[in-house]
């Protein structure tokens, strides 16, 4: 929620503007400009304009500054990718975590305009959210979009089916998370473990997926407080002790050089600890990616997510080795 | 959670994505950036602007109400003070600063005037919205004109003061849920200093 309330000089530039015949902001058809506001401009241009569900549309998004207009050419690669974009349904029944280079190398142009491209196939007709994060100068962003397809039912967005889950099958696996404090508390640190079992048995040959041996892109029911975590190893966790030790010795660059540089294998499975902190309550939606045998897995779940109080558990057991 | 908590939440909620992220590179991606620059402390009207705030603060028929005002205010005067230095004219930023620091002054003080559970509530918002605006600055300060810039320090300065007196009563989970979050900031503002040391 915005503050949101009439202010003197914004009366004062919309009189302005009625006086001089108003102000078109609307961006081209089929083009979104993407939210929050800040340093950097990403546009999303739809071609079409109006995705058909199950049909290819391409998505071209063209990231500049937003003060100059220049065409940001230095993205860091972090998990090997430059530009990680998800897209989900407004119900969260389809998801996906694309990039321009998972089909060719970026041209040469693409690069020098601040263009990423890549097709996509909305499933089925309705509202979407597409979020994208990119790390530029050792901070990493987020910007988001909402825009619905050709076909969408009329009236408000469909919401998901607000009851947690805390184990799915799915392609003849099963998976399971548990979280350490059982409920997380908001605004605190939580573990969330994932298990992995295909056919009763424990999977222990997962590989690494974009340099990490799982991704996890979280979202609240209602869209907001997308986060994007991964695997929580134990060289991270040395980390984080370190700096906990030693406030002020630790900097953001060193965190970016730690998800940037070439990534070992170090959970097999089946069990696999991630750490995230869920800013408010509510209900999340998680999806879980990664990799058993070197085939990409999609695991969802829905976790409660409790309001911090005083005297409430929020330590966690840990399942990472040395933590 | 009481219903006023709830309140307090949703009046110190600038963004669905602000805050998100596990603590380890993105606490502030999703950040809520400034708001637009309205009329300037040089503009006709500013100061008209700056009553008519005042006015709707006292307006307001609650604490929770104000305090979200007083800091969407005070975001306000930190957005002119960065234009007016972008726009090489720093020396007309004073009048917006100041106001600023007046405004964490007077949000510090209606918060102390809460009751419990609300006024814990009320610390734990405001400190991390105060970090966003730290986190913000520090992250414009080394694009903006170096021999303008400076006068953003006393500013950031008081918001560091103003974050240090919100965190002091919080319980100790509460101070090491914020950690983090001032690490990065920490770091951040450094690369602002750094470039001004280096005179980039």
């Amino acid at each position: 929620m915005k503050f949101g309330r009439p202010r003197f000089s914004r009366w004062l530039l919309v009189t302005g503007c009625l006086l001089l015949g108003g102000c078109d902001q609307r961006e081209s058809p089929g083009s979104l400009e993407g939210s929050p506001p800040g340093p950097y401009r990403l546009l999303l241009e739809l071609s079409p304009p109006e995705p058909v569900p199950g049909e290819p549309a391409e998505l071209r998004f063209t990231l500049t500054q937003a003060d100059s207009g220049a065409p940001v050419q230095d993205l860091q690669i972090v998990h090997e990718r430059a530009l990680h974009t998800f897209i989900v349904a407004s119900d969260f029944t389809s998801f996906a975590h694309l990039h321009q280079e998972d089909l060719a190398p970026r041209p040469a142009e693409d690069e020098a305009q601040g263009v990423f491209r890549f097709p996509y196939v909305f499933p089925a007709g309705g509202t979407y959210r597409i979020f994208n994060e990119f790390t530029h100068r050792d901070r990493s962003w987020v910007k988001h979009f909402e825009f619905r397809t050709r076909n969408a039912p009329d009236g408000p967005a469909p919401q998901a089916d607000p009851r947690p889950n805390n184990s799915v099958t799915r392609d003849g696996f099963e998976a399971r998370l548990s979280t350490s404090p059982v409920q997380p508390v908001a605004g605190h640190e939580a573990e969330l473990v994932l298990e992995l079992t295909r056919a009763g048995r424990p999977v222990e040959d997962l590989e690494l997926l974009l340099g990490a041996e799982v991704h996890v892109a979280v979202w609240r029911l209602d869209g907001a407080h997308f986060g994007h975590t991964h695997s929580y190893t134990p060289a991270m966790a040395a980390m984080m002790r370190d700096m906990a030790a030693h406030p002020g010795s630790h900097s953001a660059a060193m965190m970016i050089e730690m998800m940037s540089r070439p990534a070992s294998l170090e959970y097999r499975g089946p069990v696999v600890p991630i750490r995230h902190t869920f800013p408010e309550p509510g209900i999340y939606q998680l999806f879980l990616q990664c990799a058993p045998a070197g085939v990409p897995r999609v695991f969802p779940f829905k976790v409660e997510v409790g309001a911090w109080r005083e005297g409430i558990d929020t330590r966690i057991e840990s399942r990472v080795p040395d933590a | 959670m009481s219903a006023r908590v709830v309140v307090w939440v949703l009046l110190f909620s600038l963004s669905g994505t602000a805050r998100a992220g596990h603590g380890l590179i993105n606490s502030f991606a999703g950040i809520t950036w400034l708001p637009e620059a309205g009329l300037l402390p040089i503009d006709f009207g500013w100061r008209v602007d700056c009553w008519a705030e005042k006015f709707e603060v006292m307006q307001a028929d609650s604490a929770e109400l104000a305090v979200g005002l007083l800091h969407a205010h005070a975001m306000e005067r930190l957005a002119e003070a960065i234009l007016l230095v972008k726009q090489g004219q720093a020396g007309a930023a004073g009048p917006a600063l100041e106001a600023y620091a007046d405004l964490l002054a007077e949000t510090m003080a209606r918060i102390d005037e809460l009751d419990e559970p609300d006024q814990t509530s009320a610390h734990l918002a405001f400190a991390a919205r105060l970090l966003e605006a730290r986190y913000i600055v520090s992250t414009e300060y080394p694009d903006l004109p170096r021999d303008q810039r400076k006068v953003l320090v006393p500013a950031m300065e008081a918001a560091q003061e103003a974050y240090q007196a919100q965190r002091a009563p919080l319980s100790r989970r509460n101070q090491e849920s914020l950690f983090f979050r001032e690490e990065e900031v920490r770091w951040s503002w450094e690369q602002g200093l750094a470039a001004d040391a280096q005179g980039l």
